[in-house]
């Protein structure tokens, strides 16, 4: 009888090995999607300066614009925590979008040398940001369901597992339904 | 299919293995086949000189063990060798080059191939490389180290915009995760040498077959034949690990490109512009069609349905690709067409409205001979080949002559060419001044400030040819059909034998060898000069806007004569 007994606890026990390495990894993987997010976001914030000062020149009538974007930045530097970051990048995509709208009605600038290889190299980041992002939200969303699966879920109470938070887009026009005129 | 790219592994070794298994067998049969061949022979000898023996033409145990076991070390050999430095090999066979660094087009593609990478995950390190050919296509190679490349050929570069490379980028990205690049990459490595020995084989034969004479020719001659019938033997049976390779495994591709890149029309597009260009047959080399996104041959085999076509052959119907695609984003063929013809017809008004500004010029210069010359513009009298700084000029209405540096307009035009970084060693072949860096369809150029000509190395030529972010007025338009038909008309009646003397020869700027006065090439007759020490083309004033505009306009020689 012990023996069956025994060989029940062993099993188990092995189960909670098992289970509590998987949680473990998944957390690692979603740490090193994060890292990933970061590396572009900083390639990003070293880019604005650049940016900011070509366009300088041509857009003296504009400052406010321009300002709009250098605050955002700092905002996204200082900014701590997944949602925290997520709103202020949002917020410097946001900035970034209505300058590139206004170097548009600046057909010198528009060819400038040096504004088409940053134009191209923000269009890049902006890409990679979000394929980052896609990525780290598979991992969250995997350690989620992991976490708040029945038996999986006694481990992550057991050793303090927490729910990891998605990076989300939060762009006005996106949620917005498309507005019909007559 | 799996959540994340990362997870996409399984089964991959366990096909690889397969190949393995399928080559010895290959060589196992191709060996028995010789050993009887060889037998039968011997046999036949011994009973034709000694006819009271049994004859027996089946091979012995052995025999047979004899012949496994040199199949096997063959196998291995074989093997080692095709593994051994994969990617580099097949780079030489295709001649990729690295990414240029100062190129706008490149750098463009140096980032979408980045984040293509982050895309599929962190797993492949994957670089971009470069075809430096006017073709249109683009390919995936990957090895066991989890090193991969995607090469675009210069075509692709500069035809497609943006979000068509991003997708072209996404399909090889999406081959790459999905692991059947792998196994494409070391098939084409291990059954694709034949078709390369077997082609150098064919052209020894062909050209210096005659050559050889008397016994010991006769002896090379036979070797080479049984080798030649050997791998073709071989060759023949590699076709059908072609079977291996599904064209569904292209509609997978095509689909995943979709969800990385969001954008199904842009791989369409893409497709479609693929389809209507060279895709580079008779460039790119045999038994490799199946690393490119569209095969480089097009044949009845791709484009036909069925189990036949479904099983033999490795890229599905570009019509049926283009059509699932398009379904995707909720439009049709027809779309396509008429964005191509708006295209044509923006470049036609973009020509019209270059014409405009020419005939109003009001400036005249004083020439070397003592001659006023006139009227131009501005930038026509900057662009003259006898004009200098220390030139006499005078503008239509404004009294005094002076010198052109004197006015302030036109020394902030010659001040704007000197701005571009000189380079020192490098001088103009026509006006020996230093020749500038400058930046010309999104690439760098050496020109010369005086006399508007271009130096350019041997890969830039090819890039510039295809992009056309410059637009040509009707002047050059014209000029470009005359010399085509012109030379076309030359050389088909002298056959290059003499082209005229009347030109000096010039010395190429980088390695000082005399450079020879050719066309470009048969199909765009212009003249150029070509440096044959570092393969550097040289080009006057306006030639190379000739050229570019003969190739964008399609004026092949055969066309106009």
């Amino acid at each position: 009888m012990i023996i069956y007994v025994l060989i029940v606890v062993v099993i188990l026990i092995l189960w909670a090995v098992v289970t509590y390495n998987r949680l473990i990894s998944l957390r690692a993987h979603l740490k090193n999607a994060w890292a990933g997010i970061d590396v572009q976001l900083k390639r990003r914030y070293d880019l604005i300066p650049n940016l900011v000062e070509t366009a300088k020149g041509y857009l003296k009538h504009e400052r406010e614009v321009l300002e709009n974007v250098i605050k955002a930045r700092s905002q996204a530097i200082s900014a701590s925590g997944v949602q925290d970051q997520a709103k202020a990048e949002n917020f410097l995509t946001q900035t970034l979008k209505s300058l590139f709208a206004v170097v548009e009605n600046y057909p010198d600038l528009k060819a400038n040398q040096n504004m088409l290889t940053l134009h191209e190299e923000l269009t890049s980041t902006e890409n990679r940001i979000s394929f980052a992002r896609n990525h780290f939200n598979d991992w969250t969303a995997k350690l989620n369901i992991a976490i708040q699966r029945f038996p999986t879920r006694i481990i992550a109470n057991l050793f303090n597992f927490k729910k990891a938070e998605f990076f989300e887009v939060e762009d006005v026009s996106m949620r917005r339904a498309p507005e019909v005129k007559f | 299919m799996a959540l994340t790219y990362v997870e996409i592994e399984q089964e991959k070794s366990y096909r690889i293995f397969l190949l393995f298994a399928i080559l010895i067998v290959f060589y196992f049969l191709t060996a028995l086949i010789l050993g009887y061949i060889l037998k039968f022979f011997i046999t036949f000898r011994i009973a034709l000189s000694r006819p009271s023996l049994s004859i027996r033409f089946t091979l012995t145990p052995v025999q047979i063990l004899f012949i496994f076991s040199v199949s096997l070390v063959a196998a291995i050999i074989h093997l080692r060798f095709s593994l051994n430095r994969l990617l580099g090999k097949f780079i030489l066979r295709l001649g990729a080059k690295p990414l240029d660094r100062k190129d706008r087009y490149h750098q463009r593609l140096r980032n979408i191939v980045e984040e293509a990478s982050v895309a599929i995950g962190s797993r492949y390190q994957i670089r971009g490389m470069v075809l430096p050919t006017l073709a249109m296509n683009a390919f995936a190679l990957a090895d066991f180290d989890n090193n991969a490349i995607i090469g675009v050929t210069e075509g692709l570069i500069s035809r497609l915009n943006r979000s068509q490379l991003e997708a072209v980028v996404a399909h090889e990205a999406a081959h790459i995760a999905q692991g059947d690049c792998l196994q494409n990459t070391i098939t084409c490595s291990l059954f694709g040498v034949y078709a390369l020995i077997l082609s150098k084989i064919r052209n020894q034969l062909e050209s210096r077959g005659r050559r050889y004479y008397g016994r010991a020719g006769a002896q090379v001659m036979a070797l080479a034949v049984v080798t030649y019938l050997t791998l073709s033997i071989l060759q023949g049976m590699a076709r059908f690990i072609k079977l291996t390779i599904s064209r569904q495994r292209e509609y997978r591709a095509d689909a995943t490109a979709v969800r990385i890149s969001r954008n199904p029309l842009g791989l369409a597009e893409a497709l479609y512009e693929i389809s209507r260009n060279w895709r580079g047959s008779g460039d790119i080399g045999d038994g490799l069609e199946s690393l490119f996104i569209m095969n480089p041959r097009a044949n009845e085999l791709d484009e036909s349905e069925g189990l036949w076509a479904d099983l033999f052959s490795t890229h599905p119907p570009i019509g049926k690709r283009i059509k699932i695609l398009l379904d995707m984003a909720h439009s049709e063929i027809r779309v396509l067409e008429e964005k191509r013809r708006a295209k044509e017809r923006l470049k036609k008004a973009r020509r019209a409205a270059k014409e405009l500004p020419s005939g109003r010029g009001s400036w005249y210069a004083h020439d070397k001979e003592g001659n006023w010359k006139g009227p131009y513009t501005l930038p026509q009298l900057v662009a003259l080949s006898w004009f200098r700084p220390s030139s006499w000029v005078y503008q239509k209405g404004k009294g005094k002559a002076e010198r052109a540096f004197r006015n302030p307009s036109l020394s902030k035009m010659l001040a704007k060419r000197i701005r571009g970084k000189a380079i020192g060693n490098l001088r103009c072949p026509r006006c020996n001044q230093c020749l500038l860096e400058k930046e010309y369809e999104g690439t760098t150029v050496y020109r010369c400030m005086f006399c508007g000509g271009k130096f350019l190395e041997n890969d830039k030529v090819a890039r510039i040819l295809l992009r056309e972010e410059r637009v040509f007025s009707e002047r050059i338009l014209k000029l470009a059909k005359e010399m085509v038909g012109k030379n076309v008309k030359r050389y088909t009646i002298k056959r290059w034998k003499k082209l005229p003397k009347e030109f000096p020869q010039l010395k190429c700027p980088s390695c000082f060898k005399e450079m020879r006065r050719t066309f470009y090439s048969l199909a765009y007759p212009i003249e150029v000069d070509r440096c044959y020490g570092c393969q550097a083309t040289w080009f006057d004033k306006d030639e190379l806007a000739i050229l570019q505009c003969a190739i964008e306009n399609n004026l092949a020689g055969k066309k106009i004569a």
